[in-house]
């Protein structure tokens, strides 16, 4: 490794231990704001490496951006700031920046922002363009997926052309089925079907929201799962085919198809099916040439065994809960990896210990239907002690501004034992104090106190604990 | 050829409005995204709506700076706290030039007379470098001659850019329509930078 120009000995450090900065990045650009923003940030500074972040008119000046070298981008809307992949990277070239981090959300999944990177000289921290442009499409990432010997949903091969071949796959595959969005997300394009006589309105519907949304009227079939639980596993891959997995975490707790409570090791997964799965998934990852930190989700069913859904082709909000069991910085890991050195470590030298539990704090009302709550925070103490992480970047008298996603902070807690760390975020919660806008707090006390969360039993269609039996 | 297609270099040349900052009879011209600012107009100029004043890059695509609807005055003085490059960079919203209403135009030493703003005020100028030319074909009568009639729309030139020709069109929010030529600036086949004066009209009748 020394030929890289790294020292090996801190390449595989832990967190904590002082790292080199790699070799080329001074400066890095963050296209991305808030908690994402200042989490990439952290990272720069411990490597030494000036973070430059992009700014729109209504972050300009959010205290998360003090001492730190801004480029304002653009207006307060987001497609005309954050989501312009032209104006992000000017920004990042006239600022000096020899790299860019999308970190996780607006342009991070969307291949124009690596091939411009590529075309104007600037390295991409995450998979090249083409790479995120096949595991962005759904049946090329399944058939990768499936030759690579994961699991699959069984489905149709591809997309389906018209009702009819619908039909057909629907009655070999068994109902319920759900229509999807070759290059869908969110939901949008999506159309349960339980019995054949709806599937013909169904397919039009599905055609029609998938052309509207995302410009491509194509829809692949597979089989409803209904229920199950919600795993993904965390991968990390150099671009000389080293490839690691970082374990699993579990995110059945879900509202609407949005994260809430995400914890590592999923509490109920059998243990081979633990290992052979994630074996297949750092295997199916160097298949596809996969490069940075990525994540595959896959959905687990009654019967024990995991399918896969999608691959994420960046870092996810939830990472931190896999940084509490492995002791590595993943940010970090992608910056080596963008700035060409080899992953420090093989698969041997990942340990995970312990159990993790990350809680999304978001600016909303849990009591009034989840209602976004922007505005001044007027008070702001998060809990402290071992075990105990908040990623944030709001502080008391910060503004959430009516803009952008409601995340304020992600408290993570680790232990060695899954009963200990839900005691611990137990204890957390109930310090934690923010006040003048509504947070979801109250959701993860009722959730954590739940019977039904201590014993694993629930899946993606129902929250623990919630909503909760008497009045608060 | 596409059909709508016309080689005429202002409609295929991108563009962008300036963002606008009013105050106390000042207004500042703010830029409208990230990216190397250039070819200002020296300070003096009279600017009015739809003038192209200046250029913005922005990863390497020339963008046209437009002046937006009610903004119109003199460029002030430059700061002189602020170095003088080729190419600034500038973020979005940066205030980069300030116009002040009214008066005479600051009197700037060395300026061409020709790149004066005409005593009409009412001043068609090149959409991009090139050379001019006064007439369809060398034995051909010009298009226009002074003192005649023209509306938004009439051809007035040639501009030769880079071996291509395009019409030179009366065409503009801030130019009286009909109108009667005053002056015209250059000479048959002279040089002529971007935004450089080509015709001084008055509003007929006016």
């Amino acid at each position: 490794m020394a030929k890289h120009g790294f020292d090996p000995a801190g390449a595989c450090a832990s967190v904590g231990a002082p790292m080199p900065a790699p070799p080329g990045f001074r400066r890095i650009f963050i296209a991305n704001r808030g908690e994402v923003a200042v989490r990439v940030a952290r990272t720069c500074e411990a490597l030494g490496i000036e973070p430059v972040l992009a700014v729109s008119a209504a972050d300009a000046g959010a205290p998360y951006t003090a001492g730190r070298r801004t480029v304002p981008i653009g207006p307060a809307r987001a497609s005309d700031s954050y989501l312009d992949p032209v104006r992000v990277v000017q920004a990042a070239r006239q600022s000096g920046c020899s790299a860019l981090h999308p970190g996780w959300g607006f342009l991070s999944e969307r291949p124009i922002l690596p091939a411009l990177c590529r075309q104007h000289g600037i390295a991409f921290v995450g998979p090249p363009a083409e790479v995120m442009a096949r595991m962005g499409s759904k049946t090329p990432a399944k058939r990768a997926m499936a030759r690579a010997g994961l699991r699959l949903i069984p489905g149709s091969d591809g997309p389906v052309a018209s009702p009819d071949e619908a039909r057909s796959v629907a009655s070999e595959v068994g109902y319920p089925v759900l229509l999807k969005a070759e290059s869908g997300g969110g939901g949008r394009g999506m159309r349960v079907v339980r019995r054949p006589e709806a599937l013909a309105a169904a397919f039009e519907d599905a055609v029609a929201e998938a052309a509207a949304s995302f410009s491509d009227p194509r829809v692949y079939l597979e089989r409803l799962v209904e229920g199950g639980r919600h795993v993904e596993i965390q991968i990390l891959a150099d671009r000389y085919g080293n490839v690691v997995h970082l374990g699993e975490r579990d995110c059945t707790v879900q509202r609407n198809h949005q994260k809430l409570l995400e914890e590592s090791p999923c509490p109920v997964l059998d243990e081979a099916e633990r290992a052979r799965t994630l074996e297949a998934a750092a295997r199916a990852a160097a298949a596809i040439g996969y490069e940075g930190a990525g994540t595959m989700e896959f959905l687990l069913g009654d019967d024990g065994t995991l399918r896969f859904m999608e691959m994420n082709t960046r870092l996810q909000v939830e990472h931190c809960v896999t940084e509490m069991r492995c002791g590595l910085d993943l940010v970090a890991e992608q910056i080596r990896v963008a700035a060409g050195a080899p992953l420090s470590m093989r698969q041997a030298d990942v340990s995970l210990t312990g159990h993790a539990i990350e809680c999304r704090i978001n600016a909303e009302d849990p009591f009034d239907d989840f209602r976004p709550s922007p505005g001044r925070i007027t008070r702001f103490r998060p809990p402290a002690g071992p075990g105990i992480r908040v990623d944030t970047h709001v502080c008391e008298g910060a503004v959430v501004p009516p803009h952008y996603d409601s995340l304020i902070a992600k408290l993570v807690v680790w232990a060695p034992t899954r009963a200990a760390a839900i005691d611990r975020m137990r204890q957390a919660l109930d310090t934690f104090e923010i006040e003048g806008v509504a947070t979801t707090i109250p959701l993860h006390r009722a959730v954590l106190a739940s019977e039904a969360f201590r014993s694993g039993d629930y899946d993606t269609r129902t929250i623990p604990g919630w909503p909760p039996k008497e009045a608060p | 050829m596409k059909r709508g297609f016309s080689p005429d270099g202002r409609r295929l040349a991108p563009e962008r409005p300036w963002r606008l900052s009013r105050s106390e009879g000042r207004t500042e011209l703010r830029a409208p995204s990230p990216g190397y600012v250039r070819d200002l107009p020296p300070p003096g100029t009279r600017v009015g709506p739809g003038d192209a004043c200046g250029v913005i890059e922005v990863l390497g695509v020339a963008y046209r700076l437009r002046i937006p609807e009610g903004a119109a005055g003199f460029v002030a003085p430059a700061d002189p706290a602020r170095p003088a490059r080729a190419r600034t960079p500038v973020v979005f919203d940066e205030p980069v030039l300030v116009l002040e209403a009214g008066g005479d135009p600051v009197a700037v030493e060395g300026a061409d007379p020709a790149e004066a703003a005409g005593a009409t005020g009412h001043v068609l100028r090149a959409p991009s470098s090139g050379r001019f030319y006064r007439r369809p074909s060398p034995d051909a009568p010009p298009f226009v001659e002074v003192g005649a009639t023209i509306r938004h729309g009439d051809v007035v030139g040639l501009l030769e850019v880079m071996k291509t020709f395009s019409r030179l069109a009366y065409e503009g929010a801030h130019l009286p329509s009909p109108a009667r030529v005053v002056r015209i600036v250059p000479a048959d086949g002279d040089d002529v930078d971007e935004d450089a004066p080509i015709l001084e009209v008055e509003p007929e009748g006016g």
